[in-house]
């Protein structure tokens, strides 16, 4: 926040992107309602961002939501058919209980008879997940539903598996915290939790189906990040600063004000596909990729199969 | 489950909620020996130094890294994980022996409040330059394959290589008891935690005492930072984390008591474990909880002497 004051104060910037987590997005946010700075988000899923009593002009969001993301793994938790108890895990601030709360509500619509035995709710940044698994499995759920991300998730999952946590579930957790990212499983290699199902706004390697767009950026992003395997990340900022682009040449100036109303509606190209600001909400509803987490032969880590572009776009608005 | 007769289903009942019990008690006492080896260290130095040492924390993330560093040097070796443990044990304490020959001893006896800003900023300091060094990513270490299977104890599923940590923990805490009451040196190491000066005057070399101290510490710092890769991720943060929490089991057991430590850490896993059973959602609440009523009714701790 103090950042973002001085970035506005003292470097004079006219716009904001960025932040990483849903604590300080709506932080941030607000400092941009009070200079008038229009600020896009490319990360931040949780909905209390852009609801009716935090939504004001400047805001705008890139990334997906926790509704969008519920939805999602909803879908893919109903594709068990056989799965009649789910539990959930997922770290306790703003994203966990959004996102939470919103496979819980999407899961009541799709499959009602579905029960929600338990939910563990360990701080960001929990350094010993050891209590949390262990109390969970012994509440025998037939499937998880998980919100951890990044290193809470490589911690967790370095506890899960030497307690056979997975072979418990059949494998059968979602994760809809981007767990799906070359990032992720290049962290935890051969200790990734194979046969998982995760997201990523970008798997980075496609094994089928790859937009020809998408091919092109990450050549392109792989020679300008000079890495042998590009983040799973990029392609948020990438998006924001695009987005931010379009937006400054369809208002003609570099005016916050302009710029922000012309935002509102406006459609943008990406690697991955077109996305539009909604006009009422600023938020684009992005999908993303999910599949199952498997071992491919030419890589030390896990490759998201077949990934699937969720939920589809008539879903959501 | 229809033919089994209503008897036999309790006994299994029963069985099931024991080894359900049985693995959240052993669950607690994991987190109990980590938090041991991270917060022994810290509650030597502040017994024997009367230093705060808040940058033990950073100590124990170095040592994290350094283990990670070296199991990329040693990659393709199986058993590459227990020279890194050395590795990054000694790394560190040969870290704490340069921090506290060039600034340290320059604090001893001097008011807390110069001794916290001096070690806050030394967090500060290492946390940058651990991020310079290493990223801000996540980072990981396999666990060694020796250890990385599990075994069945009483129906819990307890992984071997959380059982290796909990032998390691009661193993420091007898030997530093063993050193301290029955050495030469232990005694020496007594007598400078009740009157430096007496014992300067009487002609024994108090600094070198102070800086073995120091750097046995930031060895213990460095092993315990090593041996928690495994089991969770190396990111930047996890310094401000566990000091937190080390301070939690040093306060309730007694600042500066071995023994008040051990029973501290063992306290705080168990209370951790059953009160996410009892109040899934709110994880902390019984420790705080603890930790309150432990200081209302004896504010230098459960082993600790009144100041």
């Amino acid at each position: 926040m103090r950042l973002a004051r001085e970035l506005i104060i003292k470097d004079n910037v006219d716009f904001l992107a960025g932040t990483l987590t849903s604590a300080e997005a709506p932080a941030v946010s607000t400092v941009a309602k009070e200079n008038k700075i229009v600020f896009i988000a490319p990360t931040s899923k949780s909905t209390i961002l852009t609801d009716p009593a935090h939504i004001h002009p400047y805001i705008f969001r890139v990334s997906s939501n926790t509704d969008v993301e519920g939805l999602a793994g909803a879908t893919l938790m109903t594709r068990w058919k056989d799965v009649k108890t789910v539990a959930t895990i997922a770290p306790d601030y703003a994203y966990g209980r959004d996102s939470i709360a919103a496979f819980k509500a999407s899961l009541n619509k799709l499959r009602p008879d579905i029960q929600i035995i338990d939910e563990q709710w360990p701080k960001l940044g929990e350094p010993d997940f050891t209590a949390f698994i262990t109390a969970q499995m012994g509440k025998k759920p037939d499937a998880v539903y998980c919100s951890l991300f990044a290193g809470d998730f490589v911690t967790f999952t370095k506890e899960a598996m030497p307690r056979d946590y997975f072979k418990a579930i059949d494998n059968r957790l979602i994760d809809g915290a981007e767990v799906g990212t070359t990032d992720e499983a290049q962290a935890l290699g051969a200790d990734y939790p194979y046969g998982v199902i995760s997201d990523s706004y970008d798997p980075v390697i496609f094994t089928g189906n790859e937009p020809p767009e998408h091919k092109k950026f990450i050549e392109d992003l792989k020679a300008f990040t000079k890495t042998k395997y590009a983040s799973g990340w990029s392609i948020v900022g990438y998006q924001s600063i695009y987005a931010l682009a379009d937006g400054i040449k369809k208002a003609g100036d570099t005016k916050s004000d302009d710029v922000a109303k012309a935002l509102l509606g406006m459609t943008f190209d990406t690697p991955v596909g077109k996305r539009t600001f909604s006009a009422k909400s600023h938020e684009t509803f992005a999908p993303e990729y999910w599949g199952v987490m498997a071992k491919e032969a030419a890589y030390p880590f896990a490759i998201m199969q077949n990934p699937e572009l969720l939920p589809p776009a008539t879903e959501t608005n | 489950m229809a033919g089994t007769s209503p008897a036999t289903t309790n006994t299994n009942r029963a069985a099931v909620a024991g080894s359900f019990l049985f693995s959240q008690f052993m669950g607690g006492f994991t987190t109990a020996m980590f938090l041991f080896l991270i917060a022994s260290g810290l509650s030597l130095v502040f017994g024997v130094m009367r230093v705060i040492n808040f940058a033990h924390g950073s100590f124990y993330m170095i040592g994290a890294y350094l283990a990670w560093q070296a199991v990329q040097w040693l990659h393709p070796t199986a058993e590459a994980f227990w020279p890194a443990v050395l590795f990054a044990a000694l790394g560190v304490a040969l870290l704490g022996a340069v921090v506290e020959r060039l600034f340290f001893r320059y604090l001893y006896g001097r008011e807390e409040l110069y001794q916290l800003l001096f070690t806050y900023a030394l967090v500060l300091i290492l946390g940058d330059a651990a991020k310079f060094l290493w990223g801000t990513g996540q980072l990981s270490v396999s666990a060694p394959p020796v250890l990385a299977g599990n075994v069945q104890i009483f129906g819990a599923t307890e992984p071997l290589y959380n059982l290796f940590v909990m032998a390691v923990g009661p193993a420091i805490a007898f030997g530093g008891w063993l050193v301290l009451n029955h050495t030469g040196v232990g005694r020496l190491v007594r007598a400078a935690s009740l009157d430096r000066e007496m014992l300067d005057a009487l002609g024994a070399n108090v600094g070198s005492i102070y800086t073995g101290m120091f750097v046995f510490s930031s060895f213990l710092a460095g092993l315990s930072g090593a041996l928690v890769t495994p089991i969770q991720s190396i990111v930047p943060g996890m310094d401000v984390l566990i000091i937190v929490q080390a301070f939690i089991v040093v306060v309730i057991g007694g600042m500066g008591s071995f023994w008040g430590t051990f029973w501290g850490s063992v306290i705080y896993g168990q209370v951790l474990s059953f009160g996410i059973l009892i109040f899934p959602g709110f994880s902390l609440f019984s420790v705080f909880t603890l930790v309150s009523t432990i200081h209302i009714v004896r504010p230098w701790g459960l082993f600790g002497r009144p100041l």
